[in-house]
């Protein structure tokens, strides 16, 4: 099995890990040779085989369970991790949602009072600004009118009044020209 | 395989037991598995694996006595980690990390057999200071027929061809539980020179067993 393996882990090395299968090492010496332990894919083959041999001479089934156990805890670990980022996701969601839903609603707030108010009042009110009236230029025109008007109402002749009528609608003419 | 050999193996074992007073159990404090447990708790995946490595052929052991079926064993072995390694965070260290397991692997195994309508097959093995089955399982039976048997006898082979010191001093250590210092008392030696002993019994266990894989069954059967 691990052969050229066993061979490389030393005399000194393997009489360690005899004496750490027994607890017979110093606790700073146990440290240091566990650490090889867990790092050291040859010394822990040696490990290994010293505790198969061990269960071999009391009679013991041989069982090698560690990479059942091994897969069984990665799908715990990896079920445990998809569960928590769905979990994350789902609160992240919700926080974003109710992010939102806070920027709405102060939205809504600052511009409540806004809503009140006549448009003329506002800072942005448009006020249109008219050329002034002529009115120097529209008077005489009304003057005309009305001279002519208080005419007809008072002679109330035809051939006047046909008169008037085209007076009326020169002037009207040249109202629209103007 | 050769049944004499076996039977010789099992003589031998059984006799050292009875020559070496058993000496108090182990002592020392689990430092491997504390310092593996803090590293998982702050989050070191990689520390729970040498934790599996450690303990799992244990674990399966107890399983496979209260189901005496070979898939039941994997089974129950793997969920016991799975469920320990999730309830980790919250373990105290008020007890030893073993008997804490040990515990977990007798719920896991109790469910998993009434899912299946199914009982234990004895239930005389609350007792979490007994890490391991009944010493060598060597007599042919249903025990002994589960996978790994056929290691179990090249290493039980390759225990009893040790030299007497060597096998002494694992036999001390592995079924009395003794530590280094109890055995260093008992063999009146260093606790130096019985930390090499061990380590040399295991490592010429280890060559054995690795001749075995490469294909070398005959010539250990020849020899025998």
């Amino acid at each position: 099995m691990n052969s050229m393996k066993m061979t490389e882990q030393s005399t000194e090395q393997r009489e360690r890990l005899s004496a750490l299968m027994d607890d017979g090492l110093t606790e700073l010496q146990a440290r240091q040779l566990l650490r090889d332990l867990q790092e050291s894919e040859p010394c822990r083959e040696v490990w290994q085989a010293y505790h198969a041999n061990q269960a071999a001479l009391h009679g013991a089934p041989q069982v090698d369970v560690l990479a059942g156990v091994n897969a069984a805890l990665d799908a715990e670990e990896a079920k445990a991790s998809y569960v928590s980022e769905v979990r994350h996701s789902r609160w992240i969601g919700f926080a974003q949602g109710a992010l939102a839903a806070g920027v709405c609603l102060a939205g809504i707030l600052a511009l409540w009072p806004l809503a009140g108010q006549s448009p003329q009042s506002g800072p942005d009110t448009v006020t249109t600004q008219l050329p002034p009236a002529d009115a120097t230029a529209y008077l005489p025109r009304m003057d005309s009118y009305w001279s002519r008007h208080a005419q007809f109402a008072t002679v109330r002749t035809g051939g006047r009044w046909d008169e008037t009528e085209r007076s009326h609608g020169d002037d009207h003419g040249q109202e629209s020209s103007l | 395989m050769n049944p004499a050999a076996v039977t010789h193996t099992a003589d031998l074992v059984n006799s050292a037991a009875d020559a070496a007073a058993p000496a108090a159990a182990s002592e020392a404090p689990a430092v491997t598995d504390r310092i593996l447990v803090a590293r998982v708790q702050a989050g070191e995946r990689r520390a729970f694996d040498l934790l599996v490595l450690r303990y799992q052929q244990r674990i399966a052991a107890l399983a496979w006595r209260y189901t005496q079926n070979s898939q039941d064993v994997s089974d129950i072995t793997q969920e016991a980690f799975i469920r320990a390694y999730r309830a980790l965070r919250d373990f105290r260290g008020d007890s030893e990390f073993y008997t804490w397991l040990y515990r977990i692997t007798v719920n896991v195994a109790k469910n998993h057999l009434a899912a299946q309508g199914r009982r234990p097959f004895t239930t005389d093995i609350d007792d979490p200071t007994q890490v391991w089955p009944d010493r060598m399982q060597v007599e042919p039976g249903p025990a002994a027929e589960h996978e790994g048997s056929e290691l179990a006898r090249v290493v039980q082979r390759a225990f009893a061809d040790l030299p007497e010191d060597l096998r002494e001093a694992l036999r001390l250590r592995e079924f009395e539980g003794c530590s280094y210092e109890a055995i260093a008392d008992l063999m009146e030696t260093p606790v130096g020179t019985v930390r090499s002993r061990i380590f040399r019994a295991r490592d010429a266990i280890d060559r054995r067993v690795q001749a075995w894989r490469a294909g070398e069954t005959v010539a250990l059967d020849e020899r025998d």
